[in-house]
């Protein structure tokens, strides 16, 4: 383990250490408001886990909702409670042996689901399948190859008399797996022109000119190594792909998160998109009935809230 | 090669700048130092420059004793205040007392990091951008509400529910606006939408002629876009608590609102948040209105007009980012002193009115405003359509307006 990967690791589990805490500080805490204070720590505490995996635009949705606005509610609903400093919100009675069978089984099931899911930390479905059918059309590879996505830190380019300036990618590769034909684990992309602009680009705001054709081949051995693909802009490629032998993972990161799709790939901003576009086609159906069920809370709230009429 | 690692050198510079991940470690160091002593001096200079135009609105002097005319009264203020007694009342919850200040300061502070200071750079590129500012600013509410509470005080604590009322209600309007030039834009990178004002023009007007300040946001597509800007503005005094919004600390009820109970240095950070908060949204009015970084004059002026041919192209490189730094905190800095302006010249609103004004004017003007710019975005030639409609009905208002006699007051007496 280097040396930033420890560093970084520290950090994490820093990150993790003070969301527990926070969280049993939430639960314990005898002062009501401390609670609802300490879930300020909580809330940013999972959402610097969501930046570790990469998820910025949630870590933004997760503050902007839960302390924006969850988190504001509940203290505005703690403060104008009647005396609720008073009242001795700790339990006195020990949780009954049906909590404890409830709490035991929820621990059960997550301890399932983290033991038996596949974390891939790496590639959403749909890039790992088009990516392996690539490879399959492409020829000769048994192997499977892991395309990681990886999300970059946006526009670093300027742009300029339609040109953008100093971006570049970095084409990471890790080779896990020794080839298993005497010859060296081989990966090749060739960007080649470029198809159209990026879908949200709009033409007349982002005069891109064509970018050269990049080629990045990799060779023999295990272990990981990067590749700097310059003077790319965002928009969709052409592109040729050819693995021989061997496992490996493919990562594009750098100036630019890359999206697999097909044939062609398009340099996406961030997880935005895709998020919002996996929202409204593949879940909308969860999405929309989530709101149904908001919806009756909010009824039902207003329905508590309301002023008894007295009948005359 | 750890996923982890990788992740989370995305959010940092290591990737954008290609170096070791220790150089990066340390140019962020310097980067948030200079960016926290910069907003430091500068909310010291505005306090004094704020004092020196109220005194000049009001016909006096001003500050005058320490330094030429007094020009160094800020520095005296802010040494005076670091060597204050730290006091915490009796009946204060100390723990929350103390992090109060903090939190506010923080979510100011970190907002800071995601602006576009200039061309292709700020202290953290994020294509998140915007979203980010919005979401860590939401600690400011809870760091107000924890003030509030933790004074024990009831002035403290009425300033505080008063003043996150206000901020929870004003960011509703805001963010339609915002939503509303995000549709135009299509990015939440601030960095992006700065560069998209570089070209294109009025009523949307398709051109790759950089039309300089008639491609800016505001003029995009040109009734709605404005209105836009002149709600954001309006919401925006009203987030950083500032007259004639400035009921949370409305001196003549509430003492000083939420921050009554403080002394020294953690009242200093209140204050230091107050004006950071009034950078940063009037940087975020500059890089979505006001063209960001870009000068006023695109080739349009030099070439078509012939005005200033060759000066105000912006230079290549590092010039260009020296210009871009020049123009984009010279416009930030001209809607900051609006603001002053605006709080010696108006009175205050009534927490009624100020509700009222929110929910019952700038919500619905916001949501009509996010749908014309929606529709003009869609085909400028119905944004055209729209927005002549619109003049009109303000033209109608307006003569409605003059045409009707003036109302007769007839005051009662008790």
């Amino acid at each position: 383990m280097g040396t930033e990967e420890l560093l970084l690791n520290v950090v994490f589990y820093l990150f993790a250490i003070g969301a527990v805490v926070a969280s049993i500080a939430v639960a314990l805490s005898t002062n009501i408001i401390r609670s609802a204070f300490a879930l300020l720590g909580v809330l940013f505490g999972v959402a610097a886990m969501y930046a570790f995996m990469r998820a910025d635009f949630v870590v933004a949705a997760q503050i902007i909702i839960y302390v924006g606005g969850i988190l504001v509610l509940i203290i505005f609903a703690v403060m104008l409670t009647h005396k609720i400093t008073d009242v001795n919100v700790s339990n006195e009675s020990a949780p009954g042996p049906a909590a404890v069978f409830a709490v035991l089984c929820v621990l059960f099931a997550l301890c399932v689901i983290i033991a038996t899911r596949t974390w891939d930390r790496s590639a959403p479905a749909e890039s790992l399948t088009s990516m392996e059918k690539l490879a399959g059309d492409t020829k000769p590879t048994t192997a499977m190859v892991n395309v990681t996505l990886l999300q970059g830190d946006g526009t670093t380019g300027v742009l300029k008399g339609g040109e953008v300036r100093s971006p570049f990618v970095v084409l990471r590769y890790e080779v896990t797996q020794a080839p298993s034909t005497a010859e060296a684990a081989h990966f090749a992309l060739e960007c080649s022109e470029r198809i159209e602009n990026q879908p949200d680009e709009k033409k007349r705001w982002a005069p891109w000119s064509p970018v050269k054709e990049t080629t990045v081949g990799l060779t023999n051995g295990l272990g990981t190594r990067d590749e700097r693909l310059s003077n790319l802009k965002p928009g969709r490629y052409r592109w040729t792909a050819s693995f021989v032998g061997g496992q490996g993972t493919l990562a594009l990161a750098g100036g630019k998160p890359w999206t697999i799709e097909g044939t062609t790939f398009t340099v996406e901003a961030g997880l935005t998109r895709p998020l919002g576009v996996a929202l409204m086609s593949r879940y909308l159906l969860p999405f929309e009935l989530i709101s149904v069920l908001l919806l009756a809370a909010l009824v039902g709230a207003a329905y508590i809230a309301r002023k008894e009429v007295k009948e005359l | 090669m750890s996923t982890l690692a990788f992740s989370l050198s995305d959010f940092s510079w290591s990737r954008l700048v290609d170096v070791e991940w220790y150089w990066a470690a340390l140019a962020s160091f310097v980067v948030c130092a200079v960016i926290i002593n910069l907003l430091a001096v500068y909310a010291g200079l505005n306090t004094l420059i704020e004092r020196k135009i109220a005194a000049a609105m009001q016909a006096r002097v001003g500050p005058w004793q320490v330094g030429p005319h007094g020009w160094l009264q800020w520095a005296a203020d802010a040494l005076k205040l670091m060597f204050k007694e730290d006091i915490i009342p009796l009946q204060a919850d100390r723990m929350l007392f103390r992090l109060a200040p903090f939190v506010v300061f923080g979510g100011s502070f970190a907002c800071w990091v995601a602006l576009p200071f200039m061309p292709g750079w700020s202290p953290v590129t994020m294509n998140i951008g915007i979203l980010f500012v919005l979401a860590v600013s939401s600690s400011v509410v809870l760091g107000i509400l924890m003030a509030g509470w933790a004074s024990g005080s009831k002035w403290a604590l009425f300033g505080a529910m008063r003043a996150a009322a206000q901020i929870v209600s004003y960011e509703v309007p805001v963010g339609l606006t915002i939503l509303g030039m995000l549709l135009i834009y299509g990015t939440l990178d601030m960095q992006k939408i700065s560069a998209m004002q570089e070209s294109g023009g009025v009523f949307g007007i398709v051109t790759d002629t950089h039309l300089g300040i008639f491609s800016w946001g505001a003029f995009r597509h040109l009734p709605f876009t404005f209105i836009a800007c002149m709600t954001y503005y309006t919401g925006a005094l009203a987030e950083t608590n500032r007259t004639p919004f400035d009921i949370p600390e409305a001196e003549s009820e509430l003492v000083a609102g939420y921050h009554t109970e403080y002394s020294g240095m953690r009242f200093s950070f209140f204050f230091l948040a107050e004006y950071a908060n009034m950078f940063v949204v009037s940087a975020i009015a500059t890089t979505f209105f006001l063209g960001g970084w870009l000068p006023p004059f695109g080739t349009f002026f030099s070439h078509v007009l012939g005005i200033g041919h060759g000066v105000w192209i912006m230079p290549e490189g590092l010039g260009r980012m020296f210009e871009g730094l020049f123009w984009f905190f010279g416009k930030s800095f001209v809607l900051v002193l609006l603001m002053v302006w605006l709080r010696w010249t108006l009175p205050r609103y009534r927490v009624d009115q100020l509700m009222d004004l929110c929910w019952k004017k700038l919500t619905p003007l916001a949501f009509v405003n996010l749908f014309a710019i929606g529709l003009s975005e869609y085909n400028p030639w119905i944004g055209l359509g729209l927005g002549v409609v619109a003049l009109g009905f303000v033209g109608e208002l307006i003569r409605r307006e003059v045409m009707a006699p003036a109302p007769v007051e007839h005051p009662k007496i008790a």
